[in-house]
């Protein structure tokens, strides 16, 4: 997962955010963050070298459907994220992972790059509580 | 004759009828005649004095129940079955325009292995059929919205812990935020008839704090404004970010600070705008370190960013050493501010 650039649609900003550090923690990187269908259609265009994408199939209460259509037509891989345990996902996305909300964010590799999920050499996430002290957080 | 002061099964049994508004039907498989009474005629949009036919009966049913419904019939009169035709359809009309669902029971009647009649009643369940799809859309949508806010408290926890430097330092602000998507849940659980008013929300905010409005030192101001429901849970988020950072260092926290929270709404040609300002004022006193600049900084980040990222929306906090404003600008009634409700995804 080390080094891929990532776009990141979802539109509850304190979960974009924490999950934005998640993932950094595991060396990956959010190049950008998107919280409509608008705006991630637009960060599709004009971000450069995104390499995978985590999709809310809900956003501000519009189907995001489009943003999926765009990704498949780039080529990138991506994930549906949603709230729903059983969301009414139309049959042509079958084969897009889906998370059920709240997810560990290591079930984003998992489901994005399966192939390396769990390989040896891949390096384990370092947990750290920025400017904050792990040491009396785990006491 | 029967006795009238004794039970009766024919009246009873039409009482009964006439009770549930049940329609009637008979037909005779060997003369193909149909015979319905007016209620069910009224439920294929018929007059009473309308023919019915199996070509009539079949093209009231919704195009896509016809074939289940006929298979459904045809197996009714099997003589090597029980005779029994019970199956919940959905009926168009005979001018394609209804939306009803209908159940209906009918029984054939063999006599030596030979159909001789077909009897049966037809009950509207339209009302039943929509309160289970309302249902089922309302559990999918809370579970939608429980999700969710897990995901929510899970960053919330995460990111209070980021800006803590002990364990000690969390539980508090962790409860009260908390604390607040608590009271936001019982605000939208009255549901969209009933909507969250920017007013009720800052003062919710306020007294959460024990700080009453009093119309002198602590002033809350301006008309009703509905908001978008989507904008509650953010919006509370960021006052109560704001009313707990003047408790401890701000207005809230000194007897000669001032607090004023005031609103209008300001419209240009497709867009309605509500503008809040939260000012603090008197607060030279205190010991002027507001909104955690001290740390990572949660509650400026809920104001500053996730504000303007997740609803149409432009903030502006500024703080000094004897004062703190806020300015909260954001769109009203917008196709994109329509709830969720419905939209399964």
């Amino acid at each position: 997962m080390t080094g891929r650039r990532i776009l990141l649609i979802e539109d509850e900003h304190i979960v974009a955010t924490a999950l934005s550090r998640a993932l950094c923690v595991w060396g990956a990187e959010v190049v950008a963050m998107a919280a409509s269908v608008e705006q991630a259609l637009a960060l599709l265009d004009t971000t450069p070298g995104i390499d995978c994408a985590l999709l809310d199939i809900n956003l501000r209460g519009l189907l995001a459907y489009s943003v999926a259509d765009a990704l498949i037509a780039r080529g990138l891989p991506f994930v549906f994220t949603t709230g729903y345990s059983a969301p009414t996902i139309p049959d042509m996305y079958r084969h897009v992972p889906v998370l059920q909300k709240p997810f560990d964010p290591e079930e984003i590799f998992t489901a994005l790059f399966p192939a390396e999920a769990g390989a040896p050499g891949e390096s384990q996430p370092q947990r750290r509580v920025p400017r904050g002290s792990p040491e009396t957080l785990d006491a | 004759m029967a006795d009238p002061s004794t039970l009766n099964d024919v009246h009873e049994l039409r009482a009964a009828v006439d009770l549930i508004g049940l329609g009637r039907y008979r037909s005779d498989p060997l003369t193909q005649a149909i015979e319905w009474d007016d209620r069910l005629k009224a439920m294929w949009g018929l007059a009473p004095d309308a023919p019915v036919d199996l070509g009539v009966f079949l093209a009231g049913i919704h195009p896509e129940d016809r074939e289940r419904v006929h298979a459904a019939l045809g197996q009714s009169v099997d003589p090597d079955g029980d005779g029994v035709c019970d199956i919940e359809y959905r009926v168009v009309g005979v001018n394609g325009d209804g939306d009803r669902w209908v159940a209906t029971r009918g029984k054939t009647v063999f006599e030596a292995g030979r159909v001789v009649s077909f009897h049966g009643v037809v009950f509207d369940i339209s009302e039943r059929k929509r309160a289970e799809h309302s249902n089922m859309i309302l559990i999918a949508e809370l579970e939608h919205r429980t999700r969710n806010l897990l995901a929510v408290v899970d960053a919330l926890a995460e990111q209070t812990l980021a800006s803590c430097e002990t364990l000690a330092d969390f539980a508090v602000p962790f409860r009260q935020r908390l604390a607040t998507l608590s009271r936001v849940q019982g605000l939208l659980s009255r549901g969209e008839t009933s909507p969250v008013m920017i007013g009720e929300l800052v003062e919710l905010e306020l007294r959460a704090l024990g700080a009453e409005p009093d119309g002198h030192r602590i002033v809350v101001d301006g008309p009703e404004v509905a908001l978008p429901p989507r904008s509650v849970q953010i919006l509370a988020l960021g006052l109560h970010e704001l009313a707990t950072n003047a408790r401890k260092y701000g207005a809230l926290g000194t007897p000669n600070g001032t607090l004023s929270v005031r609103w209008n709404v300001t419209s240009d040609e497709r867009q309605r705008h509500l503008a809040l300002r939260w000012e603090e004022d008197g607060i030279a006193s205190r010991r002027a370190v507001p909104i955690d600049t001290d740390r990572v900084g949660l509650g400026r980040t809920l104001i500053e960013k996730s504000i303007p990222f997740q609803l149409d929306a432009e903030t502006r906090l500024e703080i000094a050493h004897d004062a703190v404003r806020c300015d909260v600008r954001v769109a009203l009634e917008r196709s994109d501010t329509l709830p969720t409700w419905g939209a399964l995804g």
